[in-house]
């Protein structure tokens, strides 16, 4: 019988696991070694002859964080190898770590295309923003846990490599939170008969569309006092004029903020609508239709109010409620830092 | 109520007159199925087109499918066929039938529409569908008025499958059948837990005033009411012309009722259907969910429900609002519903979710991506499509490589349960 090719790996270090140091050696540019360094020499150890690294690659993450262009460098280093794979870490906790390792995991995967697998822990801070884009072998927290790490990635890659459908249920990696159309056993009629009376006598089922409940916050207690510090907020897509931050028209991902000090109500020569999910005709010809900066300022020369000195703006349209929530949480904070005491939020 | 359905299970089928069934084969005489098609007063105003046979791995591709729908006839002197349709309001779900086991009637759409489907009977595309795995006979139909309504032209199209299915069926009735099945609700063990199905036959999202929905009504007034599950085999019941995921042969043939059926008196009883529509506005939602719970709890006396969608987004608020009205009176229950693909995440994939309804089924993810392969020979049309949201969009050549939604392929994402495509998490 043939001996059976290796696979042949391009590894992904941070300075600490490459040798070159620790914390004093964060800011060291992307550099490249041939063969294995360190974890790779254990992954190969592990692997049993399965997994050849054929290159080590890597960069100290605070460079890797606060360069950008470190990671098209680093994936030529990567498409220069001609390997097969790519792994990245495990960075296990490690905050800047993991977010190197699931950039860098992320782009190779998306660009050129070959299997790859990145690890980390499940507290790393990087782990939610990469799972959806890269398959994440899930490890221990620290390095300690580093053998039953690489046992764990050698045996994911080399179901990877084989062909098999990877899945959260059997192996030691991170769901993607994604989704995808598969042939079941035996039509969906049968599976809802057999779940509800499983349902019935008490039995486990399990769901196929898992439920999904955004939590309901409560109401603030109501504000109190005068003048009563407000901020405007809207998600109708208003932008200033010639929307110079390319505010995108709906699928948002960011907010904005549009200074309004000095400004006694809203025009067109000030503002305008970005949203595709509504007719814009009438808040573009008056946009305190939008928000009522107009109404507003009225009440603050009565003395009613005090006004926040910009609105924050997004576009609603089919935004996730993930970045929702978030813009939320972004925009609460420097408002609850200026004592605003409540926000008018016109929806549309 | 006794229903027994005769079945001839078809494996080969050619062109021959005269139109019969024997030993597994089906022929049939094009001349005599045109004129008797012609011949019907529903279809006067109507040319009938080509007729052309589909079989299991050809490679083959039928476009522009309207729907599908199954041989089938009721047996008897006075018997009547799909009343309200194409016969007279008389009952059905009683007496003897005729079906053609693995045969359908593919009744195929000449104005381009964004509902027509598509069905490879080889290939990639052919792994997604049962409807791959059976025979086809594709029959169309002309206007002779180019400027006829859509909704003329889809009933006369509907009308063009039953009859079609009624001839068939007809014909094979002549022989004898290989197989009878009998649906009684004979009384069973009370130990059995009684499991109710709740049917949404239409959605009030695209009204079609006139089309024949539950013996020749358009269901536009109907409050939830009682069926017998023979009334919905039988005929009583024809699917709406707005064929999102759903098609004729999968509401006669409806899985739901049938795997009730088979497992009556085994692991459950069948306690019956609830047929409801899904509604516009919340007022009518709330008064039809509010009732269709006290059927299935007060008037079937089940334990346990099933609940099936029809339409698009907004009825997945119906079934959501049924689950929990039925939770709420101690019906356990599980629905079978689609998902849609957002931005390919778990989070979104319907457009209304409960906390009660935590044991869903899913019947696929309807707008994902498929890319099927070129097809050497196309039946339906020279184009196809369009099979994107975009306005913008045109028909493709139907023989090319065509990337269309999983919904497009006839069959695959049936909103009753009828097939094995379903969402994964990974």
């Amino acid at each position: 019988m043939e001996p059976v090719r290796p696979i042949r790996v391009v590894h992904y270090l941070n300075q600490f696991f490459a040798g070159l140091g620790g914390e004093s050696q964060a800011g060291h540019p992307p550099f490249e070694r041939e063969g294995p360094v360190g974890p790779g020499k254990l992954l190969e150890d592990v692997s049993q002859g399965a997994i050849s690294v054929v290159a080590t690659v890597g960069a100290g993450d605070t460079y890797f964080v606060e360069h950008p262009e470190a990671s098209q460098e680093l994936i030529s280093m990567v498409r220069k190898a001609g390997a097969d794979a790519f792994i990245a870490g495990p960075a296990f906790s490690s905050g800047r770590y993991g977010e190197a390792v699931g950039a860098i995991a992320a782009r190779v995967a998306q660009e050129l295309g070959i299997a790859t697998l990145a690890a980390m822990a499940e507290d790393n801070p990087a782990l939610d923003r990469y799972r959806r884009q890269v398959w994440i072998v899930r490890t221990g927290p620290h390095g300690g846990h580093m053998r039953k790490a690489m046992e764990d990635i050698a045996e994911v890659l080399r179901r990877m490599m084989a062909g098999e459908i990877i899945d959260a249920n059997t192996l030691p990696v991170f769901p993607r939170g994604l989704k995808q159309n598969r042939l079941r056993e035996v039509p969906a009629a049968r599976r809802a008969v057999d779940m509800v009376l499983a349902k019935w006598r008490g039995a486990d089922f399990v769901s196929e569309i898992p439920l999904t409940l955004h939590s309901k916050p409560n109401p603030a207690p109501a504000a109190q006092g005068l003048p009563l510090h407000v901020a405007l907020v809207t998600d109708g897509g208003l932008v200033r004029r010639g929307n110079p931050e390319r505010m995108p028209s709906g699928h948002s991902k960011r907010w904005c903020r549009i200074p309004i000090a000095g400004v006694s109500r809203l025009s067109p020569e000030l503002v305008e609508v970005n949203h595709q999910g509504y007719d814009t005709r009438f808040v573009n010809l008056d946009p305190n239709r939008l928000v009522p900066l107009d109404v507003a300022r009225e009440l603050e020369a009565e003395g009613r109010i005090r006004l926040y000195p910009e609105i924050f703006s997004t576009a609603g349209l089919a935004t996730a409620v993930e970045d929702a929530s978030r813009f939320g949480r972004e925009m609460a904070g420097p408002l609850k830092e200026a004592g605003v005491q409540a926000v008018i939020l016109t929806s549309t | 109520m006794e229903l027994a359905i005769h079945h001839y299970r078809v494996d080969s089928v050619e062109f021959k007159a005269p139109t019969a069934f024997s030993a597994g084969c089906l022929q049939v005489d094009p001349d005599e199925l045109r004129q008797y098609l012609q011949s019907r007063p529903e279809l006067a105003g109507f040319r009938v087109g080509e007729m052309a046979w589909a079989r299991p791995g050809e490679p083959v591709r039928v476009v522009n499918i309207f729907d599908v729908v199954p041989a089938y006839f009721r047996l008897g002197a006075d018997a009547v066929q799909y009343p309200g349709a194409i016969s007279p309001i008389r009952p059905v779900g009683q007496g003897t039938s005729a079906f053609i086991e693995n045969l359908d009637v593919l009744v195929l759409n000449r104005r381009p529409n964004r509902n027509n489907k598509l069905l490879d009977l080889s290939g990639p595309g052919a792994q997604w569908t049962p409807q791959a795995e059976r025979f086809h006979l594709a029959v169309d139909l002309e206007p002779v008025d180019p400027q006829m309504s859509d909704g003329a032209y889809w009933g006369a199209l509907k009308r063009l499958g039953l009859l079609t299915g009624t001839y068939l069926a007809r014909a094979a009735s002549q022989a004898v059948a290989q197989t009878t099945a009998c649906y009684r609700l004979d009384a069973v063990s009370p130990q059995l837990p009684r499991v109710a199905y709740v049917f949404m036959l239409a959605s009030h999202q695209r009204p079609e005033p006139g089309q024949p929905v539950l013996y020749g009504d358009d269901v536009s007034g109907l409050l939830p009411t009682l069926l017998h599950p023979n009334e919905v085999l039988d005929g009583a019941v024809v699917s709406p012309y707005w064929n999102l995921g759903v098609d004729m042969w999968s509401y006669q043939r409806n899985p739901v009722v049938l795997e009730l059926y088979a497992r009556h008196g085994v692991d459950l009883a069948f306690a019956g259907v609830v047929a409801t529509v899904a509604h516009a506005t919340r007022p009518a939602r709330q008064r039809s969910v509010t009732m269709a719970a006290h059927l299935v709890r007060y008037h079937l006396g089940a334990d346990a429900a099933i609940v099936t969608k029809v339409g698009g987004g907004i009825p997945e608020s119906d079934v959501m609002m049924t689950l929990e009205a039925l939770e709420e009176l101690n019906v356990r229950t599980s629905g079978v519903i689609w998902s849609h693909l957002g931005e390919g995440g778990v989070e979104d994939s319907l457009t209304a979710y409960s906390p009660r309804a935590d044991a869903l089924v899913s019947a696929g993810i309807f707008d994902d991506w498929v890319d099927l392969p070129a097809m050497p020979r196309v039946i339906g049309g020279e184009q196809a499509g369009p099979f994107s949201d975009d306005a913008n969009e045109l028909p493709k050549p139907a023989s090319g490589p065509l990337r269309v939604q999983f919904r497009h392929i006839s069959g695959a994402i049936n909103q009753l349960g009828g097939s094995r495509v379903s969402q994964v998490a990974y």
